[in-house]
């Protein structure tokens, strides 16, 4: 049920910072904001959950989700994205956005590709 | 109690490198020379030069700075870049590496020249392996810097 992980990057700063260790656990539903745990070309990733389906996610000066921004901030991006999310699609942005691999990228993510969520950070020993 | 002996640990990336498949050893080769160059300005700095201490101390922390950053550069092509039939291709790959990473500590550690430039010339030697990956051949040529010593271009 639940996973131990070591943080590898900083795209997630400063919500979770490098090295970091940190339990997921399995999920039951998924909503906006939670951080998730997913597989990406046999490779945990860990992001958090912007857009989920059937939503029309468009980023440009702000994050709009249907046409409605949402209040978490968002930098100006140099690039405008549109999706249109389907039964299963995710859209997932990394906490660091001016470094992060994520979809703007690597596109929607499946709902088969997200393995966990996120519970709490382990404190150091 | 250490968490990492008592449960089996993955690797979650929160990735900032884009994997866009632009890798390339030249950095960690200009990092090995930096840390050969600075080993050599601090032998030759004056004793009684007025700036010494402060002279003194930016070549040192340029050394500790490009001993790490050739570590860095070599960890990504090591985790990013290079792949099992590479080590296949090049079973002295393994051994380079670890090496890299001893070496860059020592080029930290001390002013020895002779750790820097064998530090170099493992850099090389990845370098040389990183563009016979890539399908090209590697050629040596003399560095065009007061470092010395040789660097590896793609031809």
């Amino acid at each position: 049920m639940i996973k131990l992980v070591t943080i590898s990057g900083n795209s997630m700063q400063p919500s979770l910072r490098d090295g970091q260790i940190v339990a997921f656990i399995k999920f039951r539903s998924i909503k906006r904001g939670d951080i998730v745990l997913f597989k990406h070309e046999g490779r945990n990733i860990i992001k958090r959950v912007i857009g989920l389906p059937k939503e029309t996610v468009v980023i440009s000066d702000r994050c709009y989700i249907d046409n409605q921004p949402i209040e978490r901030p968002i930098h100006v991006f140099p690039l405008e994205y549109n999706w249109e999310l389907q039964d299963d699609d995710y859209i997932v942005l990394g906490d660091n956005l001016d470094n992060s691999l994520d979809s703007r990228k690597l596109g929607k993510i499946k709902l088969s590709q997200i393995t966990h969520k996120y519970l709490m950070k382990i404190p150091p020993c | 109690m250490n968490v990492s002996k008592l449960f089996k640990l993955e690797t979650a990336y929160a990735h900032c490198d884009v994997p866009c498949g632009i890798y390339d050893p030249h950095n960690a080769q200009i990092s090995a020379h930096t840390v050969i160059r600075m080993i050599n300005l601090m032998k030759a700095l004056p004793k009684d030069d007025p700036d010494h201490d402060l002279k003194m101390s930016r070549y040192i922390a340029v050394k500790e700075e490009h001993g790490e950053l050739v570590k860095h550069e070599i960890r990504i092509l090591w985790g990013d870049y290079f792949k099992p039939d590479h080590q296949t291709q090049f079973p002295e790959l393994t051994d380079l590496v670890w090496k890299v990473m001893k070496q860059g500590s020592a080029g930290r550690q001390t002013a020895d020249l002779a750790q820097a430039q064998a530090l170099l010339d493992s850099v090389l030697k990845i370098a040389e392996i990183f563009w016979k990956t890539k399908g090209m051949t590697p050629r040596r040529m003399a560095a065009p810097y007061p470092s010395g010593g040789e660097i590896v271009l793609p031809s």
